[in-house]
């Protein structure tokens, strides 16, 4: 049985990592390699870093924090924002990162999925997207191109399908705002994937992760909770135990 | 000194990381004659059976390897796809042929309410045999990323062991190979990184 997975989510602009708040404002977390570090004493399962700057159009992946962040990382890292290419995958991988996630380049064109994970296999591409709620439907949001008229469910079983390895699914209207998982966009997921779906976006509490596993999610992917809360992983990680969850608790 | 195989897809860096955390003296190989200087070699990987086969041959360290491991017996730790290729064949690209220093295949993942293929996380592993610095305690956690495992023709070589009977870890002599990733299994993994290192030849 594999244990369920409790994952930092940060984000990279201006040489530090921040938080966001609804993929808007923005609050300073700390320095990369200072936090990596910290989270690695923590002995947390993973890392996702997604490098915002580099997601906008025409600008560089920045590969130095990449490295420093990696160099202090003995467990999986994953790391998205602004890949365009097959160089850039090669170039992030011998950066450090073990995954890569990908957002806006699939949504124009799915078949890199394919291309990308025929040659780096399919457990190294993690497919990201971002959902916002429109007149109570759930749609795909991009921060390039606004909101899609796609629905995230039938998106993610296409991506699945051109071999995705894993969903990030981030809640935009959830993200940053200590409410909960958005326990209804993950409902609709629950039995569909046959990959894995880490679900991102509203931890305040440790039992927002009991339910958000509860209805479907096989990782969570948080960042306020770690750094502006009392709590830390290993108080998730017993409050899942309590609740009969399979997760990994520190040797 | 360590030889680490560089394919130049795989997680190398993250591999490295650790080497040097450890305080590990390691060289990288991208050609054959490095091979020669080294006495040990850790073979980590990324990606298709087939591409890894390919990439192999391109830096010409297909028999190279194979000589270095049979003949001149120096030990080898193959990591994930690393471990897979050191096998004859693979679900994952068939008609290729593996390394074959090991008997038996790579095979795809059963179907399992226990997990999604890939198969993604951290897995309780069920210790048969002492495995390098395992020993003893019976029971432990290693990150896995995967969607096939090895199934050798000779199952005594199995050292560890995960979920439904899936080979977690082999070793034969001085092949040892692991499904798992200890290079991203916190200080559990960073010690079987230790204790290869230190393994010396013909004390295996």
């Amino acid at each position: 049985m594999l244990k369920h997975r409790i994952i930092p989510c940060v984000l990279l602009k201006d040489w530090q990592l921040v938080k966001s708040i609804g993929f808007d404002s923005f609050r300073t977390i700390g320095h990369p390699t200072s936090t990596a570090r910290i989270y690695n004493a923590r002995n947390v399962d993973e890392l996702i870093v997604l490098d915002i700057d580099a997601s906008v159009d025409g600008e560089e992946i920045n590969y130095e924090i990449i490295t420093d962040i990696a160099d202090e990382c003995f467990m999986p890292l994953t790391i998205g924002g602004g890949i365009k290419s097959i160089d850039d995958i090669y170039a992030v991988l011998n950066a450090g990162a073990d995954k890569v996630a990908l957002n806006s380049i699939i949504l124009e064109d799915i078949t890199f999925i394919k291309k990308a994970s025929s040659i780096f296999g399919v457990q190294c591409i993690v497919c990201s997207i971002d959902v916002k709620k429109i007149d109570g439907e759930y749609k795909v949001f991009n921060k390039n191109r606004g909101i899609l008229d796609l629905d995230p469910v039938a998106l993610a079983l296409s991506y699945q399908e051109y071999g995705a390895g894993e969903i990030l699914l981030t809640s935009v209207d959830k993200e940053g705002s200590t409410t909960g998982y958005d326990i209804g966009l993950i409902s609709l997921f629950k039995n569909r994937l046959e990959i894995p779906i880490i679900l991102n976006g509203g931890m305040g509490k440790p039992e927002d992760a009991v339910s958000a596993i509860q209805n479907g999610a096989d990782a969570i992917a948080a960042a306020y909770i770690f750094h502006f809360s009392q709590y830390t992983p290993n108080d998730i990680k017993q409050k899942l135990k309590e609740n009969h969850l399979s997760v990994r608790i520190n040797v | 000194m360590i030889g680490v195989i560089n394919l130049g897809n795989s997680n190398i860096t993250s591999l490295t990381n650790s080497l040097d955390y450890l305080n590990i003296k390691y060289i990288i190989i991208e050609e054959a004659n490095k091979l020669e200087q080294v006495d040990k070699i850790i073979f980590p990987g990324v990606g298709t059976f087939g591409n890894g086969i390919d990439r192999l041959k391109k830096l010409s360290l297909f028999e190279p390897i194979i000589k270095e491991v049979s003949e001149n017996k120096k030990p080898i730790l193959g990591i994930c796809l690393g471990m897979q290729l050191l096998f004859e064949s693979s679900d994952e690209s068939k008609g290729v042929k593996g390394l074959s220093l090991l008997k038996g295949q790579v095979i795809n993942l059963p179907k399992s309410i226990n997990f999604s293929i890939p198969r993604i996380g951290w897995a309780e592993s069920t210790l048969k045999f002492d495995f390098l610095s395992l020993k003893e305690k019976d029971k432990f956690d290693f990150y896995y990323i995967h969607s096939l495992y090895v199934k050798p023709n000779n199952t005594d070589i199995i050292s560890i062991e995960t979920d439904i009977g899936i080979t977690a870890a082999v070793k034969s002599g001085h092949i040892y190979g692991c499904q798992f990733h200890p290079e991203k299994s916190h200080i559990m993994g960073l010690n079987i990184l230790k204790s290869f290192s230190e393994i010396t030849k013909g004390n295996d």
